[in-house]
């Protein structure tokens, strides 16, 4: 079982990392407006012209 | 002969119905729908119309009030020395937009940008109504890109100064990091206690326990210190104010339990706490989270509200040239002009022409007024037919409309912040659990020693935090609210669903709000020829009265639809008094019964009576004389709204006294009063000719009478200071405002229903709540008792903990708010907003 040793600080170094990087995510403004993204996939792309 | 018929029709922009003749074309209301549709075209960007008919949305952009010339858009560019430069010569500023609705006008936006020259994006953020516009400054300049949106009906204007804007959008990002942060905590100690627990059972290395420990009360401990340190931030506040509150049991526990689990962990001690630390850290700060959202959304309404005025004005200088200038700029003594459709900028005197203003925001009559040369006039009414000069008087906050605002603001900010309802029952429980550890730790020490007590201490304060208590109430209310939302009732202030569950006294307003606000001929004594002289009559009348006659004779009468009458006609038009004419060789005329006479037009006696009565009923009247003979009378007035008499007998039936507060005559309220079956009631509760001021004292002066609490329902900016000053606010419109959903509670379209089904909810609500204070108080003498008496084995301690939070979540999630179905009428009327359908 001394795996553990190795495997957990792994284990919580691979969540802090995505925990640090949901943070960047918070401070970088992308939670800042949660109501437009939520209607903007509505909005379709525009069809491609075909020539 | 009168070659069309004219019919409603919708307008090709915007949908609102116009009478128009031609019907194989685009058909406008106005040249402002006229030039959006022309530009839309123009740019290639007809799925707007599309995208529009999948949100069926009813109010679009294009109806706009500010027609703001190209030197308006100058003040624009005055705002380009706050925008932020980039790196790569660009610029980036936010601005506010107004006039964004929908999905629609989203896209609509955003499509717009490859067509701006030199503009890089443009993103629009729907919950503040911002725009984040990056542009080249060599390539275009902020006026130019204003232009083209402004033909499209959207405002560019500075963002208004919320004072603590930027410290709200700060606050949220803390809370989110916070959530983050204490979630990733909580998870791992968890599992990793998990492990402890797994292996007490079935035996592992003392080697492996003491690593796991060690792991886990670091984990715990950085819960404490990061997500967990707010609650020591207000414990520390309470304390120094001398205030009980919940926060200083929970920073105790946090703090015991950490400092206890550390101290354990060196030592080698086997039940530490650090796994129940960062949970009850991870469900308290959902709590705050909820808590701030509820705070977060009113302040972003009310900052909506205050955007809603015109920001520019076209002002007569001294060499009589025309300029336009930003509407903060005027100083008394300044000449305007004011078109038609324009809202007037300023407080002032008329010095030359004649009109009719809307006034409905500020008076909320429901009838335009007749305004001449030497008139008074009030910044932000409407001016509806022609051209006005004005004379300005008082500008900003001297203005009227300047002091109303700042009379919402004051009334806002007296508000009581968001009511934390487990502060009051947290309250004593904070006392209780102190006290009772005290006793617990003093005893334990005396019989067993300090390292025991401080064991069982811990235990105690970790397993009696209140948090089920402090979870239990914003829970309860955000279920509501969201479930609220999805019947399109819009809560923004979580204290409304306490306040309602008392019954007190309901004001409403009058116009718009117990009747529809649309003027309609109630009734017509006279035949149908009569009738249809008179509506061709006024079918060349810009009256708001004549839509109504005329709509009014096209429904009810054959003849006008299918024979329209000659077109040599003479008509003349006497403002406040009525209109005559010629009309197929016949003298015709529609007015007031004093004119008439003045005319020597001979009035029936039975007319005469006819007239009187109509007026005591509060209604309009309107003679109606062909051939110098009068044919009848016809009644027009504001109808009732179809719930309205159903409302008033629910709230009846559930103890709650009702009164009418309107800027109307007293005679028009006194009417309404009858028609909804309160004839019987007190008479001081039916005011007429009153002022929004008058209605925030009177709303005031209620809630200071101790008769529980005060509702006012109203629908305009000139009941929004008494909507936020009254204890459960309600706008309810059926035209879609954005100003209006700064009230705490904001019902759109025709369903007065919903505030039965609000007050029954709320009610639902508060039962809900004292369940889950019942639970969590039994849930807490069971443990409590079991804590002090030293029986309470970690294990179950830790089990019980997640137990606790489990059960009030089920329970408020379970909660029966809202929970009858909708009824076929109150269902979600198709003209909401996408937006508003989908709740965030």
């Amino acid at each position: 079982m001394s795996v553990l040793y190795v495997a957990l600080p792994i284990a919580l170094l691979l969540g802090g990392a995505s925990c640090l990087a949901c943070l960047g995510c918070i401070f970088s403004g992308q939670y800042d407006d949660l109501e437009s993204s939520s209607i903007r996939f509505l909005i379709d792309d525009e069809p491609k012209k075909k020539k | 002969m009168l070659s069309t018929i004219r019919k409603a029709v919708p307008c090709a922009h915007c949908g609102l119905p116009v009478l128009s003749a031609i019907h194989d074309a685009p058909v406008f209301c106005c040249h402002g729908c006229q030039g959006a549709y022309a530009l839309i075209h123009q740019l290639r960007l007809e799925s707007f119309y599309d995208l529009q008919t999948v949100t069926e949305h009813h109010s679009l952009p294009g109806q706009t009030k500010v027609d703001a010339s190209k030197e308006a858009w100058a003040q624009l560019d005055a705002l380009s020395s706050q925008a932020i430069e980039t790196p790569d010569g660009l610029c980036t500023i936010r601005l506010s937009v107004n006039g964004i609705h929908c999905a629609a006008c989203v896209w609509l936006i955003e499509k717009l940008q490859p067509h701006l020259h030199g503009v890089q994006s443009t993103q629009v953020r729907m919950n503040d109504h911002s725009i984040q516009l990056t542009y080249d400054p060599k390539q275009t300049s902020l006026s130019k890109i204003a232009e083209p949106l402004s033909k499209l009906g959207y405002n560019l204007a500075p963002m208004s100064q919320m004072e603590d804007r930027d410290a709200m959008q700060v606050a949220r990002r803390e809370h989110w990091w916070g959530l983050a942060l204490a979630f990733f905590l909580a998870a791992n100690s968890m599992w990793i206690g998990i492990a402890l627990y797994a292996g007490e059972s079935t035996g592992m290395t003392a080697a492996h326990a003491t690593f796991l420990r060690c792991v886990g009360a670091s984990l715990g401990a950085l819960a404490a210190v990061f997500p967990g340190r707010i609650f020591f931030e207000t414990a520390f506040q309470a304390i120094r104010t001398r205030t009980p509150h919940v926060d200083i049991p929970v920073a105790l526990a946090i703090g015991v339990g950490t400092f206890s689990s550390l101290i354990g962990c060196a030592v080698g001690y086997e039940h530490i706490y650090f796994d129940s630390i960062a949970a009850l850290i991870l469900l308290l700060r959902v709590g705050r989270y909820l808590q701030f959202r509820a705070q977060y959304r009113t302040g972003l309404s009310l900052d909506r509200l205050f955007r809603w005025n015109t920001p520019f004005a076209t002002r007569i200088n001294t060499e009589s040239l025309i300029e336009t200038v930003a509407v903060t700029d005027l100083k008394p003594g300044d000449t305007v002009l004011v078109k038609a459709g324009e809202q007037l900028p300023a407080d002032g005197r008329i010095v030359q022409g004649d009109s009719t203003l809307d006034c409905a925001w500020l008076t909320g009559e429901s009838q335009p007024i007749e305004v001449q040369e030497g008139d008074k006039v009030i910044g932000g009414t409407l001016n509806l037919r022609s051209p006005l000069k004005i004379r300005v008087d008082t500008v900003g906050e001297k203005s009227r409309m300047g002091s109303l605002n700042q009379l919402i603001r004051q009334a806002t900010s007296q508000k009581t912040p968001l009511i934390q309802l487990a502060d009051r029952v947290g309250g004593w429980f904070v006392w209780v659990v102190l006290g009772l550890s005290l006793c617990t730790f003093v005893g334990w020490t005396i019989t067993s020693g300090v390292f025991v007590a401080t064991r069982h201490t811990v235990s105690l304060l970790t397993i009696a935090c209140p948090c089920a208590l402090a979870l239990a109430a914003p829970l309860v209310i955000t279920v509501a609210i969201g479930r609220a939302a999805h019947r399109s009732i819009w809560i923004h202030n979580g204290n409304v669903l306490e306040m309602l569950s008392q019954p007190g006294i309901a004001w409403f307003d009058k116009t718009g709000t117990l009747t529809t606000g649309r003027l309609r001929v109630v009734d017509w004594t006279g035949d149908d020829e009569a009738l249809v002289f008179a509506a061709t009559l006024e079918l060349h009348s810009t009256h708001p009265l004549a839509e109504a006659i005329v709509t009014y004779a096209s429904t009810n009468t054959n003849q006008f639809q299918t024979n329209p009458l000659s077109d040599d006609y003479s008509i003349e038009q006497v403002v406040g008094r009525g209109i005559h004419g010629q009309v197929l060789g016949h003298h015709v005329a529609a007015g007031t019964i004093q004119w008439m006479e003045d005319q020597d037009i001979h009035v029936k006696s039975a007319d005469r009576q006819r007239y009187q009565l109509v007026a005591l009923d509060g209604n309009t009247p309107l003679i109606v004389a062909i051939d110098r003979t009068t044919r009848g009378v016809l009644s027009i007035g504001d109808s009732l709204r179809p719930d309205a008499v159903r409302l008033i007998q629910e709230l009846d039936r559930r103890g709650w006294e009702v009164g009418v507060l309107s800027g109307d005559r007293q005679e028009v309220v006194e009417a309404i009063a009858n028609r909804l079956g309160l004839r019987s009631r007190d008479r001081t509760h039916f005011i007429g000719e009153l002022s929004p001021e008058d209605k925030l004292a009177i709303v005031k002066a209620s809630k200071s009478r101790d008769s529980g609490k005060v509702m006012m329902i109203g629908d305009g900016i000139n009941d929004a200071a008494a909507l936020m000053v009254a204890d459960i606010g309600i706008a309810v419109r059926s035209n879609d405002d954005l100003s209006m959903r700064a009230a705490p509670v904001y019902i759109p379209g025709d369903r007065l229903s919903a505030v039965t089904e609000l007050i029954d909810a709320s009610r639902a609500s508060i039962r809900s709540i004292h369940r889950c204070f019942a639970a969590s108080l039994l849930y807490n003498a069971v443990t409590i008792s079991l804590a002090i008496s030293g029986s309470m084995h970690p294990l179950l301690a830790a089990v019980l903990m997640p137990i606790s939070g489990l059960t009030v979540l089920t329970m408020a999630v379970s909660s029966r708010t809202f929970s009858h179905k909708p009824s076929v009428e109150s269902k979600l009327p198709s003209n909401v907003p996408l937006s508003e359908v989908i709740p965030s």
